[in-house]
């Protein structure tokens, strides 16, 4: 007695009995597993399972109602061995291969990627990676990046970036497309295959030799992640540095702006109150340079924190997103801020008046000495810039400056002409006129010697609006200005101004 | 081994040409393609025949139709197209230069 199963082969029902049924069914998987991968295996099978209903068919009688070994067996042999009219196939196919062949066998089964293989890496497996895309040897790629690192230094940057850019191997599928080799049952098998053997020699990946230890370093288990953890840690450390700095400058009342001074340095909270022209403004001078900075102190505290502790969800975008926006805003603050002072400044007056006509053979310029002691020791050079030329003195209610600048004309008759320029900016005419007006600079005429002094002052309300003065000396052709140790003619300079 | 696989490659070519000739004759379905080759001892197993009948159809030289047959399993017609047809011809000048070429020569050698 042997049992039987029933089969439908292509529409058509067959009694078969089981070693029978065996047999058939491990040959028509060997056809499946020839084929595999090969064009039109599918119309191949479909063919050739009809032409096993056929032949069935034709064994069956009657009397024979069920198919036997022997049956099958017959069938197997009027078809052939798989093996043999597949391979066939197959090998003509290759030494006859058309243009049109190998162009199909190239964009379907050889699929060709970039990928970095994290196996065989060094460091994040871009030089092999790339090694197996062009199919040279791992170490020339290697030498080249070594080259690039070492000659030009872009060796470095490029291979951040091509870490970020190239995806890792994540499957053995990707493993295939990386070497272009085709993807089969036969070649995914292989593929695991080697990489089974792979772990077990202990791969010479850096990643790799890290990942064997203790959970803790697993954290670290690639230079990569050591890098991201250094760069984490130095963002967290920039962000805790411009904390403690932005915080001292704002609320620790230190001052730290050299340009406008009394003693030296000024904080942000005077520089705004002589700077704007409306001193409510000053509360979102603050607001504007808060959000700026401690967006940006939070912004970096915040990745470094990210990176360090490999942390990624939507909360970390959504809040480094928001510390973006609020350092937006601030820049918008400031903007306008500084859009609305400047507008004080766009309009420029200037008075002059003379206030001498001297007739002699030679003029002497003298600073007067008294007031120089005044000036907390900026030295002052005759004809030399200096770096605090336009440093501004609080003292008082009064600012002091010493942009005096002296300008060296022809004289149109015989006489030594001086004159004295003040000029102020604001956003109107009138209002120019008036800190023009309101500066006080005292020159001194002692017979054929002019004492000036070197700085003048302003009131404090009238606030910082480019207050100058300019000492224009008319100087009568072929005579001279004697100042110190020079002898100025109106030409020698030519238009030359020269600055104290 | 190389007689095999030149015998093959021999086979091979002949085996298309023969496909295309039959066809070009009348439509058929493989079986009664078979039976007319094996006639000719032209294949030894039947498996030969259909990776090459999927070969030609995908070049576009041959085409099918289904039809139902009362006896048994619904029938692939297979019938040689246009472009089979030009394929065909070239493939019978080609034969019959090889043939009296190779006709030619191994008469003279042997």
């Amino acid at each position: 007695m042997k049992k039987t199963i029933s089969v439908n082969i292509k529409g058509l029902n067959f009694m078969i009995e089981e070693d029978a049924y065996e047999l058939l069914h491990e040959y028509i998987s060997r056809l499946e597993k020839n084929l595999h991968g090969q064009k039109g295996s599918k119309d191949i099978m479909e063919d050739i399972e009809l032409r096993i209903a056929e032949l069935c068919q034709l064994l069956m009688s009657d009397k024979k109602q069920v198919l036997e070994k022997e049956d099958i067996e017959s069938v197997i042999k009027t078809l052939g061995n798989p093996e043999d009219f597949i391979e066939e196939e197959n090998e003509t196919q290759d030494s006859n291969k058309t243009f049109e062949n190998a162009f199909e066998q190239e964009s379907f089964t050889k699929e060709k990627r970039l990928y970095r293989d994290i196996e065989n890496a060094k460091i994040a497996g871009i030089c092999s990676g790339i090694a197996n895309y062009f199919h040279v040897d791992v170490i020339v790629i290697r030498i080249i990046f070594l080259i690039f690192l070492f000659v030009g230094g872009f060796g470095f940057p490029l291979y951040i970036i091509l870490w970020l850019v190239i995806p890792k191997t994540n499957s053995t599928i990707d493993r295939l497309r990386m070497q272009g080799k085709p993807i089969t049952v036969d070649s995914v098998k292989e593929e695991i295959e080697q990489a089974a053997k792979r772990v077990k020699n202990s791969s010479t990946s850096f990643a790799e030799r890290i990942r064997k230890d203790d959970s803790y370093t697993r954290r670290f288990s690639s230079i990569g992640r050591l890098i991201s953890s250094v760069v984490g840690i130095g963002l967290i450390g920039t962000g805790l540095f411009f904390l403690i700095v932005f915080t001292i400058l704002f609320f620790g009342g230190l001052r730290f702006i050299p340009i406008v001074a009394e003693n030296g340095y000024l904080s942000l909270n005077q520089l705004s109150e002589l700077l704007l022209s409306d001193s409510n403004d000053l509360i979102f001078v603050y607001l504007g340079v808060i959000l700026v900075t401690f967006s940006l102190v939070l912004f970096l505290i915040s990745n470094g924190t990210y990176i360090l502790m490999k942390v990624k969800s939507k909360w970390t975008k959504i809040s480094s997103l928001s510390l973006f926006a609020l350092g937006i805003v601030g820049s918008i603050i400031c903007i306008y801020l500084s859009f609305k002072t400047s507008r004080d400044f766009v309009t420029e007056r200037e008075i002059e008046k003379e206030i001498a006509s001297i007739n002699c053979p030679e003029l002497e310029l003298e600073f007067m000495k008294e007031t120089r002691a005044n000036l907390d020791g900026f030295e002052i050079k005759n004809g030399h810039d200096h770096p605090f030329r336009h440093a501004i003195i609080l003292k008082g209610n009064n600012l002091y400056s010493k942009d005096v600048e002296f300008i060296y004309r022809e004289s149109k008759d015989s006489l030594y002409h001086v004159y004295q320029n003040f000029s102020a900016n604001s956003y109107s005419y009138e209002n120019a006129l008036s800190k023009a007006k309101n500066i006080e600079h005292k020159i001194q005429l002692d017979s054929t010697k002019l004492l000036i002094n070197p700085s003048f002052f302003y009131p404090k309300k009238d606030k910082i609006r480019v207050q100058r003065v300019k000492i224009i000396i008319e100087i009568p052709v072929n005579k001279y200005v004697k100042f110190g140790d020079e002898k100025i003619s109106w030409d020698v300079y030519e238009n030359e101004e020269i600055y104290w | 081994m190389s007689l095999e696989n030149t015998q093959a490659q021999m086979r091979k070519g002949i085996l298309e040409y023969c496909i295309l000739s039959i066809l070009d004759q009348s439509e058929a379905y493989p079986s009664e393609i078979l039976v007319t080759m094996k006639d000719a001892k032209l294949i030894v197993v039947e498996g030969t025949l259909y990776p090459l009948l999927t070969r030609l159809k995908n070049m576009e030289l041959l085409t099918y139709r289904w039809e139902e047959s009362q006896s048994g399993p619904p029938r692939k017609y297979y019938s040689i197209t246009k472009m089979g047809k030009t394929f065909l011809e070239e493939l019978s000048s080609t034969w019959e230069d090889l043939n009296f070429a190779v006709q030619k020569i191994t008469k003279s050698t042997n």
